[in-house]
């Protein structure tokens, strides 16, 4: 790798060649702030906070998007810059509703703490703000287009990250905003409630719709009965919120913290987790041996099926059957559980948390309940759950660690994994192999599924087959995977893993704002972790699983299973 | 521009593109064009459809084996698309938003190729330069800008059009020479360069060679070509702020500091051009505020914007804060529009245009409504000289009218309709209100008994304060009746309004001179509480030429008031007058008018289009027989035993512009010649008479210095206005000056702040209009009146009044005319 030489604020530095002017200036660890940067992408220059002093250049130069070169010399904080700077926040500010008091994002909120780092301590510019209505349409985002800067990380994310394109600006200058296709609501777009606009987004203008009022409200209800259920990939962020390193595993602190909060019984998703192995793991065992469609795609993550529903309808069929881990645990808690604890389901509150703003929408499918309810009432985020703490006063990390409620609190370390990109085909190899050969694997740690690639492909002897497997995560890769076996390849592929946001529920649209990629890497270790030292680490193991199948559920795919534990596909026609 | 090239010789621009294309190996070229341009895309679609039949497109061109294909994009019609990576993204099939360069178009462009960007304009021009050379072209144009240019010529300039000239042209040739001048004798102000994101070039700077360099060095840019003129009833603040409206809808929306800054500066701007009545909140404060931090915006917006869009979006404010910052500190300081155009600074245009703020509009109604008293009662509100001004204004109510600022329109005969008003209704009519003495009541000296003082006298008086008017001469009046001449304003009308304007606290000392009859000391000792200087320029300025104190010479204004005052006829046989100015009409006319004079005439230096005297002025002596010998200047006087006899002139030329944009006149050498004359009148000009200013500061133009906001001289409590501290000026503006130094005067004596916050002044009566209301879009344009004049036979010899009364269905036709702009303030009751 070539390295140059180059002088920033009169001192010399080394850079690699072809770096940005920031990465150069971030690697010396010279601070520049950005407002629209997204590492990974190219950048679009539009916010203009990263500008420095060039010498030789009239203008100021944005470092995003300028390549280092040898000799260059740079200021990276002359008062022209900071003037600069300064007054673009001062601008956007101009057109900010003063309401961050009031806000959902104060304290995480970008510009809230650039206009602190930079002084900003006057009011100079004033005048008419851009004023348009909140979209509070999907049942899982809010959009407040009042707060939005319009750096357009969100509709970048959503078109080259997530293939989706669901918002794009509109209209031109002063007037311009983002927005659906035609200015609709989000619930009637292409959108697939992801989040990964919300956790990009600079200020409060992406927000999950939130249900902590709806929560707190069921728990002060006497005449309820309020359960949780909680993701595998919570228990290994939420730490965050509450100012612990990344990839702190607070599982048992959770679970204490839950249940000072009144929550009757915690539940693991992990359990859950582990009867969709169960059942999926039969389902491409079925398929495999009766010729049945394959390959077969996983079904956990809802924002990419809604996107198969959308943009890929003719794959319904690859789709699993399985409802995911939260939508079978909905429907064993009002049944099985209510039956054995002799509840009426009417009275049981079932709340959900999870890293995901899509499992709000997907908990509100009017399939995913019986005698007109729904299975999972409410679904929290991470930070929802964090808000929830605060809000009662409740500080996890002061509390003993306590186990989850039988009957679904013991899982597998494998259905841990589901909270990473990878997790569910590990845990599925795991199993699968089991269900097909009656043996074990001879180590259960499947290295090939592991990390935060976007695409994993894998190939595992089972008996006689060779099974061809690819893990992809984000949808811009699942698309990318849908395209070329629409092209007629890919025939050697019989599972697909897909998981909605890039690196899997780790990095949900739920999750704590502001995780670097370090974050993200830190919770999957911590994943790894658990698993490595779990001393039940396959999901066909799990006895508690075993025993619903005993007592209430039959076989996989038998009956009851067909009944509560799978789901169908709609085609769904949008403006995409 | 470019449309005009497509449209009118496609072949070229795909001549140049092959050649281009040809040169850098690209075998693909687009051609951007807008949709609405269907012609030109017609015309491209053909042109290329002929190239392909003649195997000049296509693939294996001419057996070259270089093959190209050409396809038209067009684009919908966006400002931002002119950037080049918009463009490119607008191809691609995206929305046009500039990305950041790097990558440069060549390096990665339209769909991730390298590629070339070119406008169509320099395509046109590469077949040219391959067939005769790039010698050829270096040829034309300056040093550093090669070729010519395509500018787009329009706004306030006779010929509009497309203008093809070399690069280094002036703009005075394009404007004036290609472009005929400014329509209608405005004045040229600035020419807009550049479009929105140009800059403008003021009138000083209109010899600038239009190249690349020398425009940009003055902050706008050559860019497209656009060429807005402008004259001076265009406002600064008004242009900036709509290009800034412009700017602010067209800017992508992608940047901040563009998306953003466009919109408070246009804000700003705003602030600037609202009247205080419309402001709420804290819009005073902004507005303040707002120019302290326009200028950094607009440097933050230069600087950081990632388009050359955003980052030449603040030139228009740039640009004119730098050569018309006067402009927007009027309209800051004083919520005032020097250029008659911020509508809600304005109000009405005429009332705006007028010194002394009479609400024209408001008579002209009454008068299409036939309420002459109404009419009359609105006028002697404002102005205490009705009748004199109905003959003699110079009426800047006309020029700023809003009937003729728009296409072929003629403004509204404001003058003429205000003489048949005072033609219907005597000066008694109207009864002032008299504020009743008491302790706030002094007593006040005025020294001067013509429009300025009369006017600060009444006024002063009205507010119930003691004024006594010293007068020089047997008669009251001042220029209006030592230098007017009788028919330009009849006597017995200029006395009865004079004698109207007198009350109980008004009296007028006649044939009292000061200096000679007393001082500005003695006043203040005898117990005046102020004193009010308003003496006028009656020092005729002479040619400084040896003998010029032979008998015959006379200054001008000593011969008008000699025949005016005195009924002495001072001028014999063959009279030549020098000068261009009013004066020295009406001393040519008077002279005309005496007997024993044989011929008169005028020796001016510059043209007749340049004489300062008034149009009409100039057309009456001319049709009385006067005439003009334009572009001389005197050199000697000729005299035999102390008697003129002649003078010897030499003839002038224009010689190029000076620094104000005026073309001086330099003599022609031996171009000289001898003229005799008998009586030779000197009207140059005239400066106020320095013996009675003993002890007062004076400007260096030799006139009376007094603060131009309190009228306060260098003495305390002695108050200036008039030609006494202006030169020779106008009979409104002298009227306009009494009011304002009585406005100060009475402050003065009851201890007030010499200070007055500016306010605007808005229509704010509602007059119903008159008659029936035609349809706007079927109304035939109705022509201004003519006013009848004494016919030429039957006044060249006598001082009967020459401008005679339009009849009331001519006066209420005229009046109907009106654009009623007063209605866009007012709320029927």
């Amino acid at each position: 790798m070539n390295t140059l030489t180059f002088e920033a604020n009169g001192r010399q530095l080394e850079a690699k060649q072809g770096d940005t002017v920031l990465e150069a200036l971030r690697c010396a660890g010279i601070s520049v702030p950005t407002l629209c940067h997204i590492e990974g992408l190219n950048p679009t220059g539009a916010c203009r906070m990263c500008v420095v002093e060039v010498d030789g250049a009239r203008n100021l130069v944005p470092s995003c998007s300028f390549p280092v070169a040898q000799g260059m010399k740079i200021k990276s904080n002359s008062p022209r810059v900071l003037q600069a700077r300064r007054t673009i926040i001062e601008l956007l500010l101009a057109n900010h509703p003063d309401d961050c008091l009031y806000c959902g994002r104060s304290g995480r909120c970008d510009l809230q703490s650039l206009a602190q780092d930079l002084g900003v301590r006057q009011r100079r510019y004033r005048g008419l703000k851009t004023e348009r209505d909140q979209d509070v349409s999907s049942p899982s985002i809010v959009r407040d287009p009042d707060k939005c800067v319009l750096c357009g990380k969100c509709v970048r994310i959503c078109e080259e990250i997530q293939g989706v394109s669901a918002i794009d600006f509109i209209g031109r200058g002063s007037r311009s905003f983002v927005g659906t296709a035609f200015d609709k609501g989000l619930n009637v777009s292409s959108c697939i409630n992801c989040g990964q606009c919300v956790v990009a987004c600079p200020t409060g203008a992406l927000q999950e719709r939130s249900n902590v009022e709806d929560v707190l409200r069921a728990l002060a209800d006497p005449d309820v009965f309020v359960v949780a259920q909680h993701a595998p990939a919570v228990s290994v962020s939420i730490a965050e919120e509450f100012g612990l390193a990344p990839g702190a595993d607070v599982d048992g602190l959770m679970v204490a913290a839950l249940r000072r909060i009144g929550f009757k019984r915690v539940f693991d998703t992990s359990f859950t987790a582990d009867l969709t192995i169960m059942e999926e793991g039969s389902e491409l065992a079925h398929r495999v041996a009766n010729g049945g469609v394959l390959p077969m795609m996983t079904s956990c993550s809802p924002g990419w099926i809604k996107f198969v529903e959308t943009f890929y309808p003719e794959f319904r069929p690859n789709l699993s059957t399985c409802k995911s881990p939260q939508q079978m645990m909905g429907a064993i808690v009002k049944t099985y559980f209510a039956g054995r604890e002799g509840l009426d389901p009417k009275k049981i509150v079932s709340v959900s948390i999870m890293p995901c703003t899509a499992k709000k929408f997907e908990a509100a499918r009017p399939e995913m309940g019986r005698d007109s309810a729904q299975d999972v009432d409410f679904v929290l985020t991470t930070r929802e759950l964090a808000e929830l703490f605060r809000i009662t006063g409740v500080d996890p990390s002061t509390l003993q660690a306590e186990a989850a409620d039988t009957p679904f609190g013991e899982r597998s370390s494998a259905g841990k994994l589901f909270g990473a990109t990878g997790g569910v085909m590990e845990a599925a190899v795991r199993s699968v192999h089991f269900l097909l050969t009656g043996r074990e694997l001879e180590d259960p740690t499947i290295a090939a599924a592991r990390g935060l690639d976007g695409s994993k492909e894998l190939h595992v002897r089972v008996g006689d087959l060779e099974v061809g497997a690819v893990v992809v995560s984000s949808l811009g890769q699942a698309r990318k995977l849908l395209e070329e076996i629409k092209a007629g390849g890919r025939k050697d592929i019989h599972f697909i893993e897909v998981m909605t946001c890039p690196g899997g529920c780790i990095n949900g649209g739920g999750q704590p704002i502001g995780a670097a990629k370090d974050a993200v890497m830190a919770r999957m270790k911590a994943l790894y972790t658990i698993d490595r030292n779990a001393p039940l680490r396959l999901s066909h193991r799990n006895a508690s699983v075993q025993r619903l199948y005993d007592e209430f559920l039959g076989k996989p795919l038998g009956e009851k299973s067909h009944h509560l534990l799978h789901t169908h596909y709609q085609e769904r026609d949008v403006m995409a | 521009m470019n449309r005009s090239e497509i449209e009118g010789n496609p072949h070229l621009i795909l001549e140049g593109m092959i050649v281009g294309a040809y040169a850098i190996g690209a075998s693909k070229a687009v051609i951007y064009c807008r949709a609405e341009y269907p012609l030109a895309i017609a015309q491209l679609t053909r042109g290329i459809a002929q190239a392909k039949e003649r195997g000049l497109l296509g693939d294996d061109i001419l057996g070259s084996g270089f093959s190209l294909d050409i396809v038209i994009k067009q684009g919908a019609g966006a400002f931002v698309c002119g950037e080049e990576t918009a463009l490119m993204h607008s191809i691609e099939g995206k929305r046009g938003m500039p990305t950041p360069r790097p990558p440069f178009p060549a390096q990665s462009g339209v769909f991730g190729m390298p590629s070339n960007i070119n406008n169509v304009e320099t395509w046109a021009n590469v077949p040219l330069i391959i067939n005769r050379g790039a010698d050829w072209f270096a040829g034309i144009g300056s040093e550093k800008s090669k070729g010519t240019k395509v500018f787009s010529l329009v706004g306030c300039v006779n010929n509009t059009g497309l203008v093809e000239v070399p690069f280094g042209t002036s703009l005075r040739t394009i404007i004036e020479d290609i472009g005929g001048g400014t329509p209608r004798g405005r004045k040229f102000k600035a020419a807009q360069m550049g479009g929105p994101s140009g800059g403008c070039i003021p009138a000083a700077y209109i010899d600038t060679p239009v190249d690349y360099e020398s425009v940009q060095s003055l902050g706008a840019i050559v860019g497209s070509g656009g060429l807005v003129v402008m004259d001076d009833s265009t406002c600064m603040v008004d242009l900036a702020k709509y290009f800034m409206e412009f700017i602010q809808s067209e800017s992508c929306g992608k940047c901040i500091p563009c998306r953003e800054g466009t919109r408070r500066m246009k804000e700003i701007l705003d602030t600037l051009t609202r009247p205080r009545r419309k402001e709420h909140d804290i819009d005073a404060l902004l507005r303040m505020q707002g120019l302290m931090h326009l200028k950094d915006l607009a440097e933050t917006i230069k600087s950081t914007a990632l388009c050359g869009l955003g980052q030449t979006a603040p030139n228009p404010v740039l640009s004119t804060l730098r050569f018309f910052r006067d402009e927007y500190e009027a309209h800051l300081y004083e919520r005032r529009c020097p250029a008659g155009s911020c509508k809600e600074l304005v109000g009405a245009p005429c009332q705006n245009g007028c010194p002394v703020g009479t609400e024209v509009w408001r008579y002209v109604a009454h008068v299409g409504r036939g309420e002459y008293a109404d009419a009359y009662r609105v006028i002697r509100d404002a102005n205490p000289f009705p009748s004199a001004c109905a003959r003699v204004c110079h009426h800047p109510c006309e020029r700023s009218c809003r009937a003729g600022a728009s296409g072929s329109g003629e403004p509204i005969a404001i003058r003429t309709l205000k003489r048949f008003v005072v033609d219907q209704v005597a000066p008694t009519a109207y009864r002032p209100k008299i504020r009743p003495s008491g302790p706030h009541s002094s007593t006040i000296a005025v020294v001067g008994g013509g429009p300025a003082g009369l006017t600060a006298a009444h006024c002063l008086s009205l507010l119930g304060h003691k004024v006594t008017v010293f007068e020089r001469e047997a008669k009251p009046g001042g220029m209006l009746v030592g230098a007017i001449p009788a028919y330009r304003l009849p006597r017995e009308r200029l006395e009865a309004e004079i004698a109207s304007l007198l009350n109980e606290n008004m009296e007028i000392k006649l044939n009292a001179a000061l200096g000679r009859d007393f001082t500005v000391d003695g006043l203040l000792a005898e117990g005046y509480k102020a004193v009010y200087l308003a003496i006028g320029s009656h020092q005729s300025k002479m040619l400084d030429l040896p003998n010029e104190d032979a008998h015959g010479i006379l200054p001008g204004i000593s011969f008008l008031k000699a025949y005016n005052l005195h009924g002495d006829h001072l001028a014999k046989g063959r009279v030549g007058v020098i000068g261009g100015g009013n004066s020295a009409m009406d001393a040519a006319r008077v002279a005309f008018r005496q007997d024993g004079v044989e011929n008169v005439t005028m020796y001016y230096r510059r043209t007749r289009d340049e004489m300062p005297a008034y149009a009409e002025e100039i057309e009456a002596g001319l049709a009385e027989g006067i005439s003009i010998q334009e572009l001389v200047a005197p050199v000697a006087v000729n005299s035999k035993d102390g008697r003129l006899t002649g003078m010897r002139f030499v003839r002038n030329r224009l010689s190029e512009p000076d620094a104000s944009g005026r073309r001086k006149p330099e003599p022609i050498p031996g171009s000289e010649f001898e003229v005799e004359l008998d009586t030779l009148i000197v009207a140059i000009s005239e400066g106020p008479e320095m013996a009675q200013l003993e002890g007062l500061s004076l400007t260096k133009w030799g006139t009376l210095a007094a603060n131009p906001e309190s009228f306060l001289t260098s003495r305390k409590g002695v108050f200036a206005g008039g030609d006494v501290t202006t030169g020779p000026s106008t009979v409104i503006g002298a009227i306009a000056a009494g009011k304002q130094a009585a406005v100060m005067i009475d402050r003065f004596v009851t201890g007030k702040l010499l200070k007055i916050v500016p306010k605007v002044k808005l229509p704010s009566v509602f007059i119903e209009p008159a008659g029936d209301l035609e349809d706007e879009s079927t109304a035939q344009p109705a022509a201004r009146v003519t006013v009848p004049h004494l016919p030429v036979e039957r006044r060249t010899r006598n001082f009967d009044e020459v401008e005679l009364c339009v009849s009331e269905a001519a006066a209420c036709g005229e009046a109907r005319r009106c654009m009623r702009c007063d209605l866009e303030f007012t709320q029927p009751v």
